[in-house]
């Protein structure tokens, strides 16, 4: 049963920092999402705890054992690329015969045990096929069924979804976890849509830039996330540059564009420092002139529509606060199934529980939340 | 190459007779307008012509695609034997001239390079043109641009490193051709026919002057084709409407693609096939029986057949053993990326030198190491003539190979030479095999440098140079016969190839 533990890992392509002195430990059994934009040193982290790329500096152990000079052949720890790397000259039963044949095994065996792993992904009647006969999502059960035939316990997974069209994704997400789950295996799976990481993984790892930015259950990502880049590749958040004003011992008073005051439950920064206010898109209240509001209410601003949009299950409103600045709510479609004509007036609410604070990046707001 | 630079000493004979200098001069300018001139002929038949391949009507594609062939499938030596007969006193133009169309001389020079060539660009282009995505030129055009435009603006110029790498495949076949272009040249003197003809002289001072030159020109020539090539801005922002409309024209298309077929079916096909109809006289006269019974000069013949083949294989096997770690190295990139583009670019030596300055240059490298058997020198110079040919078919094979179904398999639990054998090698084994033939057959048409090499074996083309050019006195049917043997090899090889690789699709 594989764990996996990294140290201090460096990779550098020419002069390109792939990845920057990262160290991470994933424990036994564990199925982890690395989820990161293009460029962010994804792969290359899978492939070097594949052993297909050796790393500059540092050290990687699968099971305790230090593995950076052993061949990929020698670590149990299969890969599977973004198309699947199906051999196109061989049947589909050849294909997942193929591992067990290279580790000795005899014929037999190996294409007995190819024969068990096809039924198990429901492809016993597709064996004789070749790999191009086969629709997307039956190829991908195959890479799976020929990596588990090895009966190795670490199965490295690159972007094994985003060959698929949307409706399968969906659909194999918790299937690629639940075949995990029950086989023992332990899972590293690197994808950049953070629905599919939140959906599957015990554990997600957000990387940027070679280096770890939050490695922590889906919960905490979404809810908490560490830091300014997280929470925008997340997703679903409004942004806004701000001034302390206040210091409570139970909060702070922010001050917004034009003098805009805002209350928020962080008090760990300074009156004067310039910080970054976020608040969740699904946080943010909307009400019409004349509707009620309970008159203990914080941080209502006052605004004007400037489109909305109906998104299946939520309604998403962007809107122009009274001091020029953008603020966008989702508001689910059970709540409210009224879309707000352009040019309406609305009172827009948030908790001060509700928003997250973060000094102001040194090298800028665009910059930081920059992707590409 | 060191050859040449151990024969540095000798070179100063030549600047002692100023007359050979200036002929050695001539010849060797001629060699690059040669080249030059062939080329540029080549791309601008060529290129139509694989249009006309790639999108016209699919079944008259597949005629024309196969007839291009033909003169790659002739040995260079029958090729120039046929066009010399083709347009000589016994062709069938002659009734129509009063005599000989063409003697021989420079113009028989450049029709008989315009055929050999010109398949080199034909299957180049025709790779290129089917592979080519045309919604860039379909964009083209919805955003305004008349058909010609289109391909003028658009698709040319992404397909520009295709054009210059045929431009130059084309412009090295021209340079290094020897033996054809010595029966067909008359008076007339280019690089290598000037080096055959001072060698069968003695003159080794002016052979190693000529050979050194011709090597460090076609390198430089080479060098500065590619650079230009890809980097001379095109007029791609210059249109003209009104003329290039008219020149889209279904009219103007058609006149274009008649022209174009008929310059290639005279230039090129007729004059390949000619050799037919005198080898077909010479079944009947008596020639044929005469030549099976391997008495007199068929004797040698057979004994230099023998030797072109034993050689041919030889070249073959060694070079497929030698090439293909060869080959993975440039394809995957095993030394990074500065060294092997360098190693890549050295690979491509042997056929940008022309043979027979190659041989030359092996024969003096090779006599210097040590006193070598004539054969052991000959197997090597073809070794490393036909070198490229075999490494470049499996580089180019084994990158298509995506890498990830190499790591893939690793992962999965296979040692390198595991994965090497049950997933590269089934995954190439086409080109194997055309990397194979192609050496081959390039082997056993090989003259020039054979020429240069041996001074008592002889292989088929050169012995058949000498019997066209009277050295051997041997009636013509004999010539005929002899020749034709030599093609239908070459022809039954191509042939397997052809099906080989048509099974593939």
């Amino acid at each position: 049963m594989p764990s996996v533990r990294l140290v201090d890992v460096v990779k550098r392509f020419g002069t390109i920092t792939a990845i920057n002195r990262l160290s991470m430990e994933i424990p036994d059994g564990e199925y982890v999402c690395i989820l990161g934009p293009t460029g962010s040193g994804k792969t290359s982290l899978l492939k070097i705890v594949a052993g297909l790329t050796i790393p500059d500096e540092g050290e990687v152990y699968i099971n305790d054992r230090l593995v950076v000079s052993m061949p990929p052949e020698e670590r149990g720890a299969v890969y599977v690329p973004q198309q699947y790397a199906l051999f196109p000259h061989m049947t589909v039963l050849e294909n997942v015969a193929f591992g067990p044949l290279s580790r000795g095994t005899s014929e037999d065996e190996a294409l007995r045990t190819a024969r068990e792993m096809l039924e198990m992904m429901r492809l016993g009647h597709r064996a004789d096929s070749k790999p191009d006969e086969l629709s997307g999502g039956m190829q991908q059960r195959v890479a799976l069924a020929r990596g588990l035939a090895t009966k190795a316990k670490l199965l490295l997974l690159d972007e094994p979804l985003g060959a698929l069209d949307a409706r399968l994704r969906v659909e194999l997400r918790h299937k690629l976890r639940e075949l995990a789950k029950e086989s023992g295996i332990t899972a590293i799976h690197v994808t950049h849509d953070q629905a599919e990481a939140t959906a599957i993984g015990d554990q997600i790892v957000v990387l940027r830039d070679g280096r770890i930015r939050q490695y922590a259950t889906p919960f905490h990502v979404y809810m908490r996330p560490q830091s300014l880049f997280v929470a925008y590749f997340v997703g679903g958040a409004n942004f806004f540059q701000a001034m302390v004003a206040e210091r409570h011992s139970d909060g702070s008073i922010l001050e917004l564009n034009q003098g805009l005051l805002v209350k928020v439950q962080d008090n760990t920064y300074l009156p004067g420092e310039e910080v970054v206010l976020v608040i969740r898109e699904d946080r943010v209240n909307v009400a019409e002139p004349g509707e009620q509001i309970p008159s203990e209410l914080y941080n209502v601003v006052q605004g004007e529509v400037l489109s909305s949009r109906f998104l299946g299950e939520f309604i998403s409103c962007q809107i122009r606060l009274a001091n020029g600045d953008l603020l966008t709510s989702r508001t689910p479609t059970s709540k409210t199934d009224r879309l707000l004509p352009a040019g309406q007036k609305v009172i827009a609410h948030f908790e001060p529980s509700d928003t997250t604070v973060y000094s102001y990046p040194p090298i800028g707001l665009t910059r930081e939340l920059r992707v590409l | 190459m060191f050859g040449i630079l151990l024969k540095l000493g000798e070179m100063g004979e030549i600047f002692r007779d100023p007359a050979l200098l200036a002929r050695s001069q001539s010849a060797i300018s001629w060699s690059m307008i040669l080249a030059f001139s062939v080329a540029s002929l080549d791309l601008l038949i060529g290129l139509p012509l694989a249009w006309l391949i790639v999108r016209s009507n699919p079944t008259l594609g597949s005629v024309v695609d196969t007839l291009a062939d033909i003169p790659f499938m002739i040995p260079t030596v029958a090729l120039g034997f046929s066009t010399m007969i083709f347009w000589g006193p016994q062709g069938p133009l002659a009734p129509v001239f009063g005599g000989a169309f063409l003697t021989p001389g420079l113009v028989l020079v450049v029709l008989l390079h315009f055929a050999f060539s010109l398949p080199v660009v034909v299957r180049v282009m025709v790779g290129e043109l089917s592979g080519y995505r045309e919604t860039f030129e379909i964009a083209a055009k919805t955003l305004g641009a008349e058909p010609l435009t289109a391909v003028r603006t658009v698709t040319l110029p992404i397909l520009r490193p295709a054009l210059v790498a045929s431009f130059l495949l084309s412009f090295a076949r021209s340079l290094s051709e020897t033996g054809a272009t010595i029966i067909v040249a008359g008076t007339f003197e280019n690089g290598p026919v000037f080096i055959k003809n001072v060698k069968d002289a003695g003159l080794e001072g002016a052979l190693s002057f000529a050979s050194f030159v011709l090597i460090v020109g076609s390198i430089a020539a080479f060098v500065l084709i590619r650079y230009l090539g890809l980097r001379l801005r095109l007029p791609v922002s210059k249109v003209w409407p009104e003329t290039e409309r008219k020149l889209s024209g279904q009219r103007a298309v058609l006149a274009r693609d008649f022209t174009v077929f008929a310059v290639f079916a005279v230039i090129a096909i007729a004059p390949s096939l000619f050799i037919a109809l005198p080898s077909g006289q010479a079944v009947f006269d008596g020639t044929l029986s005469e030549a099976l019974s391997g008495r007199g000069v068929w004797e040698t013949y057979w004994q230099s057949l023998i030797l072109s083949y034993v050689i041919g294989i030889i070249a073959t096997v060694v070079n497929m053993l030698v090439g293909m770690p060869m080959a993975v190295l440039i394809a995957r990139k095993r030394l990074g990326r500065q060294r092997t583009s360098l190693i890549d670019a050295l690979v491509d030596i042997p056929i940008v030198v022309p043979s027979v300055a190659l041989g030359a240059s092996l024969a003096f490298f090779w006599r210097t190491v040590g006193a070598l058997p004539e054969l052991l020198i000959l197997t090597i110079s073809h070794l490393t003539i036909t070198y490229t040919y075999f490494v470049r078919t499996m580089s180019a094979s084994i990158e298509s190979v995506p890498v990830s179904l190499e790591e893939t398999a690793r992962t999965l639990g296979a040692r390198p030479l595991t994965v090497f054998r049950r997933i590269v090698l089934p995954l190439t084994k086409y080109s194997v095999l055309s990397g194979a033939i192609l050496t081959f057959t390039r082997s056993v048409d090989e003259t020039g440098a054979t020429a240069a090499v041996t001074t008592k074996l002889k292989t088929a083309p050169v012995l058949l140079v000498d019997w066209i050019k009277g050295t051997v006195r041997v009636s013509s049917s004999t010539q005929s016969l002899g020749v034709a043997m030599l093609v239908m090899v070459s022809f039954v090889a191509l042939l397997v190839l052809r099906l080989a690789l048509r099974k593939k699709r």
